[in-house]
């Protein structure tokens, strides 16, 4: 195809938008609503599985050794749970780091002459002699169940601490909000397909002549479906600027506001980043805007081809 | 040459269009197919635009079997053709002269071969001094004027018209006629469906008649109601 004959029929799609001026704009709007809710969702998604990422790295178990193993043989263990491709982290911590580490957690900063002294009798005692032990940290809160058979076969395990529900709860929850989200983005994904059809079927029922002389004379079908295809283009990437604006300002202002007022959640929970969400988002509008207007506007012109 | 061998066009519904029509149309040729409505005129302009395929048999132009020609081809077949409608079929919110341009717009034509082109079409049908109007600021006769020039300014071998005069009063009709002669003798193949007696009777070309889909006479230099 020439140069000229591009420039033609972008120009004639670009020309389309205003021919059709109001249904152009009702899809426009309702494209640009659907993609809002499509990057409301993107949102909740991201930060539902961040979050959860998050916890899962800190959603370790603890893996008390029994009394009189050596640090040699705890190490030994350590080792082979590092060689594990489930196991992201682990930490050895000896019966005096255990008591150290109560010790440190019930007296805090304060300074305290009685406590200090009361606590310095039971250093030569540690209560936690049998307190040994290796935590354990999962790649993924699902290979949680796995690890801790691993542990409980270890002759020298005592006892596997963890939390099983909490960990099964977390993977499904990360589960069902990304299947959610991915039907409820399917779903708008089609909305917008239909609509963008819609108009196009508009434009070329508007059209039809000078469609039927075009193949009279001989145009060939992508000569004819180009102006057609860059209407929807248009109009697709017209409804996805609204949506870009307002998610990136509505999502920064949001977490900027609980950040600033209700730093007790952000304390538990940490957001994604405005930058973050919109390096993810911005190619997800530009490839379905563009998709969504190209595809649309083939369906809706594939009748009057066939003169 | 125009070769139609054995054709039939049986409609969805089992309505017959054309019934195992044979005809040779040679280059040069002027042709009236005449006949009653739903005779098979139309159908058989159809098949030769390849708006339609036919049920059975084949048909060739200059040797090329178009039948089971693929789309793209099809535009390629209709560029050595011109199409007259009865309608007109102008697009109203452009000029004569664009009317006439678009139609090599769209097969990409050159610029400047544009420019020499749509003015000498302009001039085969008289309509030089209106290529600025726009269409509805003309006569009926002049628009389908403007529609037999889109239809030849890219030099097609075959003109076809559909009814070219169905809407036009005895004195545009004949120069509609006029220039569809004046392009048959640059040695353009024109074939004419009509049911204008007048016009028939008056120009004595080759003419075809038909009746139920069926070739019921073929007379050279014949009226409409010739017998054989």
């Amino acid at each position: 195809m020439r140069i000229r004959t591009m420039k033609t029929c972008i120009k004639d799609g670009f020309k389309g938008i205003f021919r059709n001026g109001l249904m152009s704009l009702a899809s426009i709007g309702t494209i640009a609503a659907c993609l809002i809710i499509l990057g409301i969702t993107y949102c909740l998604v991201m930060n539902v599985q961040y979050f959860a990422g998050s916890l899962e790295g800190n959603l370790g178990m603890v893996a008390f050794l029994q009394a009189g193993v050596t640090e040699e043989q705890a190490l030994e263990l350590e080792q082979k749970l590092n060689e594990r491709e489930d196991v992201d982290h682990t930490r050895y911590v000896s019966s005096d780091e255990a008591w150290q580490d109560f010790k440190q957690e019930l007296l805090g900063d304060t300074a305290d002459d009685l406590n200090d002294a009361l606590m310095g009798e039971l250093d030569s005692d540690n209560p936690l002699q049998n307190s040994a032990n290796i935590e354990v940290y999962p790649v993924q809160a699902e290979d949680q169940q796995t690890i801790v058979e691993f542990l409980n076969q270890q002759e020298i395990v005592r006892k596997v601490s963890y939390s099983a529900d909490a960990s099964q709860a977390l993977a499904s929850f990360g589960k069902l909000v990304t299947y959610v989200g991915i039907a409820l983005i399917l779903f708008l994904i089609f909305i917008a397909l239909l609509l963008i059809a819609n108009t196009i079927k508009l434009s070329v029922y508007i059209r039809r002549n000078e469609i039927n002389i075009m193949k009279y004379i001989g145009a060939t079908d992508g000569f004819v479906r180009l102006p057609f295809i860059v209407e929807g283009i248009f109009i697709g990437c017209l409804g996805a600027i609204l949506p870009i604006v307002i998610v990136y300002f509505g999502y920064d202002s949001l977490v900027g506001l609980l950040n600033s007022r209700f730093s007790a959640i952000t304390t538990l929970v940490n957001f994604l980043s405005v930058n973050e969400i919109m390096r993810g988002l911005l190619p997800i509008f530009l490839v379905l805007s563009v998709l969504v207007g190209a595809v649309g506007s083939m369906i809706s012109i594939r009748k009057h081809l066939k003169v | 040459m125009i070769e139609l061998k054995n054709v039939t066009k049986i409609y969805d519904g089992n309505v017959t269009g054309v019934d195992h029509l044979n005809l040779t149309i040679e280059d040069g040729e002027f042709v009236f197919l005449v006949g009653e409505s739903g005779s098979g005129k139309s159908t058989l302009l159809k098949l030769l635009m390849r708006e339609l395929t036919p049920t059975e048999g084949s048909i060739t132009i200059n040797g090329k079997e178009i039948t089971k020609l693929r789309r793209k081809k099809v535009a390629e077949l209709r560029r050595n053709m011109g199409i007259v409608f009865q309608d007109y079929r102008l697009l109203p919110k452009r000029t004569v002269y664009e009317n006439v341009s678009f139609a090599l717009e769209v097969i990409e034509v050159p610029s400047r071969k544009i420019r020499r082109s749509v003015p000498a079409a302009l001039n085969l049908v008289g309509l030089s001094h209106k290529s600025k109007n726009m269409p509805n600021e003309i006569s009926g006769g002049e628009q389908q004027r403007t529609a037999i020039a889109r239809a030849i300014v890219n030099n097609p071998p075959v003109v076809l018209a559909d009814e070219p005069t169905g809407n036009l009063d005895p004195r545009n009709s004949q120069e509609i006629m006029e220039v569809l002669d004046a392009i048959n003798k640059r040695g353009t193949t024109v074939i004419v469906a009509t049911h204008d007696r007048a016009i028939v009777d008056e120009m004595k070309k080759r003419v075809v008649h038909l009746e139920n889909g069926v070739i019921v006479r073929d007379s050279l230099e014949g009226g409409y109601d010739d017998e054989d």
